[in-house]
């Protein structure tokens, strides 16, 4: 009986583990999307100033995320999020537009992955 | 490599700790699914190990839910015949009667080579001897031997029985220490164990073993290479 009372806890602490990595990369990648979508918009503009402000408040979000995420995400599929969204304040600030959408892509596309591998699904099972 | 070290650890304690969730029955012989099991636990543990871009809730995780899985299989089984079969199979009669069934080799896959080998690793070395044997779920080979080939016991020899000859000898001091569980199963009290070692002019912490048993039958073993003292 103590057995099972011990691996009921493990199963609903496995569950509810599960859960808040699901519910915590949706959140994170929903506001990834939301601020590389302003940056999307301020590209047009080349509005240095502006985008190197958006770049600098991604950094710190980021980092703030990549502290939690890395417990729960392999180290190297975030690394490559890390990696392109440092370069983004020197594409900003030295007005290399192309080079900053182009990381904004990769940025949005390894984020979709994550979260796409993060959900339970037919395919993810396979 | 710091970082390597802490999660080795880490991993060894949840490993430890997952075994003995699983219980006893793991560390000896092994069900189909239980042996599955150990497998899995121990390549997702050096998952982490390995690699240090797998988070180490990585492995904890998957490592926790095949013993959640485990105990809950072993809980089933327990409550359905059903189920028993399908998950551990069925022990099968290999020998019935001194007849050795060729069918359920073939089925088992066992050439007579295995069968010998099993044989004589149950003491068997006459095939003839053998009135029964049952391969169990777990592989091994039960061996019941003929009438004419089993050894005399006790009671075929009818000597008087008493039950205080059944009680086997338990460790009651170890390294030093009483051990109170064993002194309990043999009905003994410390003073009586004390008195022992006193006319032996020895301490508690001078026994590096002793055993006893309920007919008070003790075997002394002193530290310090000063050799074993048999009563």
């Amino acid at each position: 009986m103590k057995r099972i009372v011990i691996c009921s806890v493990l199963l609903i602490l496995a569950i509810l583990l599960s859960l808040y990595t699901h519910l915590r990369v949706e959140r994170v990648s929903e506001e990834l999307n939301t601020r590389i979508d302003a940056m999307f918009e301020a590209l047009p503009r080349e509005d240095s100033p502006e985008l190197l402000a958006q770049s600098e408040a991604f950094i710190k979000f980021w980092n703030e995320e990549e502290d939690v995420l890395v417990h729960i995400i392999r180290h190297s599929y975030i690394d490559i999020i890390t990696t392109s969204v440092m370069r983004l304040p020197s594409f900003a600030k030295y007005g290399n537009f192309s080079e900053m959408s182009a990381e904004l892509a990769v940025i949005r596309r390894q984020m979709e992955h994550i979260r796409s591998s993060e959900m339970l699904s037919f395919d993810n099972l396979l | 490599m710091g970082i390597l070290l802490v999660r080795t650890i880490t991993l060894y304690i949840v490993i430890v700790c997952a075994l003995r969730i699983m219980g006893k029955r793991q560390l000896g012989e092994l069900q189909p699914s239980e042996f599955v099991v150990t497998i899995l636990v121990s390549n997702i543990a050096t998952l982490s190990i390995e690699d240090a871009n797998v988070p180490l809730l990585g492995s904890i995780l998957p490592i926790f839910t095949l013993v959640v899985c485990e105990v809950a299989a072993s809980f089933i089984i327990l409550k359905s015949n059903l189920l028993r079969k399908i998950i551990s199979g069925n022990p099968c009669i290999i020998i019935r009667d001194g007849v050795v069934d060729q069918r359920i080799m073939s089925e088992l896959r066992w050439s007579i080579e295995d069968l010998m080998e099993q044989l004589r690793i149950g003491n068997v070395f006459d095939i003839g001897e053998v009135s029964c044997a049952i391969v169990e779920t777990s592989g091994k080979l039960s061996i019941f031997k003929k009438f004419a080939s089993r050894e005399a016991t006790a009671g075929m020899l009818e000597l008087p029985i008493n039950n205080e000859c059944d009680s086997p000898p338990m460790t009651i001091i170890s390294d030093g220490k009483y051990v109170p569980d064993s002194l309990d199963f043999c009905n003994i009290k410390r003073e009586w164990v004390d008195g022992v070692l006193e006319k032996r002019k020895l301490t508690v912490s001078d026994v590096f073993l002793m055993t006893c048993n309920r007919r008070a039958q003790y075997f002394i073993s002193v530290r310090d290479k000063k050799g074993a003292k048999k009563k």
